[in-house]
């Protein structure tokens, strides 16, 4: 467990030394929502974008995930520290609940001002069901971050990761979409936490962690 | 050359499965056509509905390929014999056929009965999504470094891949199966005199499958076979 | 016949005859050797 905390830490503190994946990620996202204000026709209306709303955030989350995810494991690439995490006298599962942590402290942060900028260019108003948008969106990306990081450590290592990651990431995400966009659009539609929508992000967030948790040995070996 | 011993005792037996299954298989499908042809026409849908003694069977190999393949990469990860991790390969191929025809049979079904060729029908969607899994998976294969590590990522990937399939039907059965076609509920019933042709389907395409599989299993075995022994002529140069 | 029907049935049928076809000379053509391994 210390391990995991460890790697945390020092996932958190490189990233506060350069800060250049959240700013990439956070500019990114912000290019994303704008992007999303022009891809809607003009006449689009009022109504008609509130009911896709839910949708398009959750498009910008992911793109913005992948981004990140992408480059979760580039620093061990470069520095050819895969050998060494695999060496490490741990258990591989604590090394990516480290990481997966540190992948969703960070994704977390971005979504955070994804979904100010959001509510601006989509004129909706967040801040009464700001802690319920909160539960949902934590959900989906404890979704994204557990899968995500187990699939990210594998594509990192091969050729095209960067179009690999999306392709092998896509597939696995579609449960967690359904969830969170299901989730976010009753809670924006002011009907309260859903509690079908909960549940199943809970099921498929335990299902993806323990797999990976399981797993992450045989990622890492060298 | 250790490992070949254990090795050749499987090899053995999965090619003695896909020889015994030839038979077996030629036999289902003469029983398999006769029953097809002089099955009842559907009342409802006419004779379009006589795809039913195809779509549905195709499944069995599109979902057990891919069990086929989780199983392989469980089986290559406990017990590191890369025989299973051919059965993965070939499970990941022949999967993605039989997938593949469902993805072709299945709209085809669709127009000749609903008039569209694509529907978000828990099924077709499912069956889809297990569509680019494969897909995945065998991209996955072919990035990866060759050898011992595509062997694992693959492995992964593969349970990760399994954990999905009913992750998905979870998943649409609760969501989108809200908007439901209503015709969907017709084209899974049977009528009388179709449930002997429908289960001789479903029995002919599952062996279809296996015979495939063994076959698939063996021609890689074969091949590994092959280049151990150019590998061993070149040492030996 | 059905339009829809004949064509499941053929694309079918051929891909999967084919598939077997192409399986069994493969295999045929790694067993008997290096010699004749045309892959």
């Amino acid at each position: 467990m210390r391990v995991a905390l460890a790697i945390l830490w020092k996932d958190l503190v490189c990233e506060w030394r350069s800060r250049d994946r959240v700013a990439a990620m956070l500019l990114f996202s912000l290019l994303v929502v704008v992007v999303f204000h022009f891809a809607l026709p003009m006449g689009t209306s009022r109504a008609a974008v509130t009911q896709n709303a839910p949708g398009l955030l959750w498009v910008a989350y992911i793109f913005a995930s992948l981004l990140g995810l992408n480059r979760a494991f580039a620093l061990e690439l470069e520095n050819d520290a895969f050998s060494g995490l695999a060496l490490a006298p741990v258990t591989g599962g604590w090394l990516f609940l480290g990481k997966a942590l540190a992948n969703f402290t960070l994704i977390s942060i971005v979504e955070l001002a994804t979904a100010f900028a959001f509510a601006l260019v989509f004129d909706l108003d967040l801040k009464g069901v700001a802690l319920e948008l909160a539960l949902i969106v934590a959900l989906g990306t404890a979704g994204i971050c557990g899968i995500g990081t187990l699939i990210s450590a594998m594509a990192v290592r091969t050729r095209f990761s960067e179009v690999l990651l999306p392709v092998l990431l896509l597939p696995t995400l579609i449960p967690v979409l359904v969830g969170s966009v299901q989730g976010t659009a009753a809670v924006l539609a002011g009907d309260g936490v859903p509690f079908d929508a909960v549940q199943l992000l809970i099921v498929v967030d335990a299902t993806y962690w323990i797999v990976s948790f399981l797993a992450f040995d045989y990622v890492l070996d060298e | 050359m250790a490992g070949f011993s254990r090795l050749g005792a499987l090899e053995r037996r999965v090619e003695r499965t896909g020889t015994s299954l030839s038979w077996l298989l030629a036999a289902l499908l003469v029983a398999y056509v006769w029953l097809v042809v002089g099955a009842p026409i559907d009342s409802v849908q006419g004779p379009i509905q006589k795809i039913l003694y195809l779509h549905p069977p195709l499944a069995y190999g599109a979902y057990l390929g891919f069990i086929a393949t989780g199983l392989g990469g469980v089986l290559y990860l406990w017990r590191g014999s890369e025989a299973f991790d051919r059965m993965a390969i070939a499970g990941a191929e022949v999967g993605l056929i039989f997938c593949t025809l469902m993805m072709v049979t299945g709209p085809i079904w669709a127009k000749g009965t609903w008039g569209t060729w694509w529907s978000w029908d828990p099924r077709l969607t499912v069956t889809l999504l297990l569509w680019f899994t494969y897909l995945a998976y065998l991209l996955l294969r072919s990035f990866a470094e060759p050898g011992a590590r595509a062997a694992r990522f693959a492995a992964v990937y593969g349970i990760v891949g399994v954990v999905l399939i009913p992750l998905n039907y979870y998943v649409i059965e609760i969501f989108e199966a809200r908007s439901m076609h209503p015709d969907n509920l017709e084209r899974g019933s049977l009528g009388d005199g179709m449930g002997m042709p429908f289960l001789v389907a479903n029995l002919t395409f599952f062996v279809a499958f296996v015979y495939l599989l063994a076959r698939r299993w063996e021609v890689e075995n074969l091949a590994a076979r092959a280049a151990l022994r150019e590998s061993e002529e070149g040492d030996r140069k | 016949m059905n339009g829809y029907v004949l064509a499941s049935y053929s694309i079918t049928a051929l891909t999967l005859i084919l598939y077997g076809f192409y399986l069994n000379r493969k295999r045929k053509s790694l067993s008997e050797g290096p010699e004749s391994n045309t892959s």
